[in-house]
């Protein structure tokens, strides 16, 4: 494992956009746009405008409820064996949601997601080593908007074992996974111990407000138990400062009111410090999420998570690129190893491209790949006896060769990470099979994974139980 | 007789304290306010047009200058024919129902007021039938629609059809916006324009009135 985390900020620094972040919540405040949430604070100390809406948080009540966040958050798999705990099993590699396009498997051309789609990528998020979380990439065109979630969780589920986290932007969707999620686990009970659907949602927006319906959703799944993840968005220079460090004291600000919220309705209720910071292009306004600004930014988010004792996670590695060329190698490269360098516990990255607008069925597996090595790099180096191979260097001694030893022997299979698409054929070689580039070779396992039984689908059993139960809801023949 | 390249280079510079002052001069030295607009600000707003389209001025420098047009607009305003002072149109502008996201859509409305345009911005979460009621209201020469939720983007279909069914949909060209929408969505919902960033919304209504 790593030995330590890079800081990005000396203690001193933390400190300091801590201390600004209690300032910006006592002196300016937040705007409550959520009646619920508004009697939730004023019940608990914190002073409420009731022409303005808005919310003041005095420094000792900051302090005093953002002790009881807990340190972990569990991610449940509908199979245990994909349980995933964060900081502790981190960094977690999760896929980005929610694009409207997907570009097509077939042509390669951009057009709405459908359903067929979501089950493909579901599929292949099954099966791809380097990915641990399913975050939905994407709408459904050919559903009905307020049955999204169900059609979209019910597909996924169906596919992927791993734990699944959708969009939820109505009560009735919200009203709906729920119903999904304790059909599939058997009952109420039994979905409420092992809550393998997750809820994404934009209660709070920056700058400084909480919005209203997001808002009641959260407090339901609150007060149910169901985990609940609360995104922090602060666009630098539309909707928080352009510069990093007034970034993060925004930031820092909205993660402490949403999650104390969480915490008045019901203490200990696990978070992640989440998010997703990303610049604003000054040239044009665009939405710069693949700017390596992100990826400092994450630096930042994971330290302060540290300093509050909770995990991080988030987006680092959207990226601008138009489709899987360098640029979106580099900037799905960059950003989340320097946000896990920094301790982000969850790296969001795979499977969108163009500013999370578009699906790309090859980035989905390049990204994985990514997740892999990053995953590497984590782990670091082993400082046993036999990794240090001192007797092998004693006896090979110099000039010799190590290639036919019984040290590297042992460990031929386990001491390098072996990629499935960067290429290390020689030009040759390359040039007579068809000389692929990284897109092409992605694309060809997608087909290689899709080829294959996909061995957790749904028994008919359960698909039978959930078909008849939400008989007028489902509209998905996948 | 007052330098009107020199207004013209405030405006450019955005610096509003410094352009009403030349302004007021310059009226006060009898230069006609006609003069003054035609002369000095329309010009130099097309130069903070151009410079922006080349990349040479960022968005926050463009808006320094919308802001000095408007203070320098407010002092001509009385002195001009309503001739004189007519916008390039009025246009109203909304985030979607279902959808609270309105930065995006507020950084539009000032591009298209930096570009002459009366914008009537009547905030976030518009039903389809509160877009149309505005336009009985306002009769506005355009309408332009926010989404910035893959979600509620499907609203803008629906203001879309309210308008037709309401009959109003030949009296305004519609303008839709968003980072999920696209050119070619758009055109499938029978929008008349899709601008992908703010810097070129202004265009586009310029284009289309």
């Amino acid at each position: 494992m790593l030995a330590q985390n890079v800081e990005l900020l000396s203690d001193d620094q933390i400190q300091t956009i801590h201390e600004a972040s209690l300032g910006v919540l006592q002196e300016v405040g937040i705007r409550v746009l959520n009646e619920t949430a508004r009697e939730i604070f004023c019940r608990h100390g914190c002073q409420v405008n009731t022409q303005t809406g808005n919310v003041c948080f005095p420094q000792e009540l900051v302090e005093k409820w953002r002790k009881i966040f807990p340190s972990t958050f569990r991610f449940y798999g509908r199979d245990p064996r994909y349980d995933i705990t964060i900081p502790d099993d981190g960094p977690a590699i999760a896929t980005t949601g929610i694009a409207p396009d997907v570009l097509d498997i077939e042509n390669g051309e951009r057009r709405r997601a459908t359903s067929e789609d979501l089950s493909r990528i579901a599929n292949l998020v099954n099966m791809l080593p380097g990915i641990d979380l399913f975050f939905v990439s994407t709408l459904l065109s050919d559903v009905p908007e307020d049955r999204y979630s169900l059609n979209s969780l019910y597909i996924s589920a169906k596919k992927c074992l791993k734990p699944i986290r959708c969009g939820v932007n109505t009560v009735q969707n919200f009203k709906d996974i729920i119903a999904l999620g304790e059909c599939i686990a058997g009952g109420t009970e039994a979905f409420q111990e092992r809550p393998f659907f997750y809820f994404g949602h934009t209660a709070s927006i920056s700058p400084l407000t909480i919005n209203n319906e997001s808002t009641s959703m959260v407090i339901e799944a609150v007060r149910r138990g169901l985990p609940s993840m609360a995104a922090v968005v602060p666009n630098s220079g539309l909707t928080a400062p352009l510069t990093s460090a007034g970034t993060l004291v925004l930031a820092n600000a909205e993660f402490l009111a949403i999650n104390i919220l969480i915490q008045m309705v019901k203490e200990a209720t696990p978070v992640i410090y989440y998010s997703l910071p990303a610049t604003s292009d000054m040239r044009n306004g665009a939405f710069s999420c693949g700017g390596i600004e992100s990826g400092i930014l994450q630096m930042g988010c994971a330290q302060l998570a540290r300093f509050y004792g909770v995990p991080s996670g988030g987006y680092a590695g959207a990226t601008n690129a138009k489709l899987s060329d360098a640029q979106a190698g580099f900037e799905k490269g960059m950003s989340p190893m320097a946000a896990m360098l920094g301790g982000l516990n969850m790296v969001m990255l795979a499977g969108l491209i163009d500013a999370l607008m578009v699906f790309s069925y090859p980035q989905l597996v390049i990204d994985s790949e990514i997740g892999e090595m990053i995953k590497r790099v984590y782990k670091g180096i082993s400082l046993d006896n036999d990794e240090l191979a001192l007797d092998v260097i004693k006896t090979i001694g110099p000039g010799g060769l190590y290639i036919d030893s019984q040290h590297t022997l042992r460990h031929m299979r386990t001491a390098t990470y072996f990629p499935d698409i960067a290429s290390r054929q020689s030009w040759q070689k390359w040039w007579d099979t068809g000389k692929y580039d990284t897109q092409a070779r992605a694309l060809k396992r997608v087909w290689n994974i899709l080829a294959g039984d996909n061995p957790d689908a749904f028994s008919p059993d359960v698909d039978a139980k959930i078909r008849a139960t939400f008989s007028d809801s489902l509209y998905v023949s996948v | 007789m007052a330098d009107l390249n020199a207004i013209s280079n405030t405006l450019i510079k955005g610096d509003a304290g410094n352009l009403t002052s030349q302004v007021k001069a310059a009226l006060d030295e009898g230069t006609a306010a006609s003069e003054i607009l035609n002369k000095a600000l329309i010009p130099g707003m097309d130069v903070v047009g151009e410079r922006m389209e080349n990349g040479d001025m960022f968005i926050p420098e463009v808006l320094m200058s919308a802001k000095a047009m408007s203070a320098a607009l407010g002092i001509l305003k009385p002195l001009l024919t309503d001739e004189e002072s007519k916008s390039a149109g009025r246009i109203i502008i909304g985030t979607v129902k279902g959808d609270l996201h309105d930065i995006g859509k507020n950084l539009v409305a000032m591009m298209l007021e930096s570009a002459g345009f009366e914008v009537v911005n009547l905030g976030v979460d518009i039903a389809p039938e509160a877009f149309v009621e505005a336009v009985k209201e306002h009769q506005p020469n355009l309408i332009g629609l926010s989404a910035l939720l893959t979600t509620t983007m499907t609203q803008m279909q629906k203001t879309v059809d309210a308008l037709k069914e309401s009959g109003l949909r030949g009296q305004v060209k519609i303008l839709v916006g968003g980072a999920p929408v696209t050119e070619k969505f758009a055109q499938e919902i029978g929008a008349d324009g899709y601008a992908p960033d703010a810097g070129s919304a202004g265009k586009l209504a310029r284009s289309l009135t």
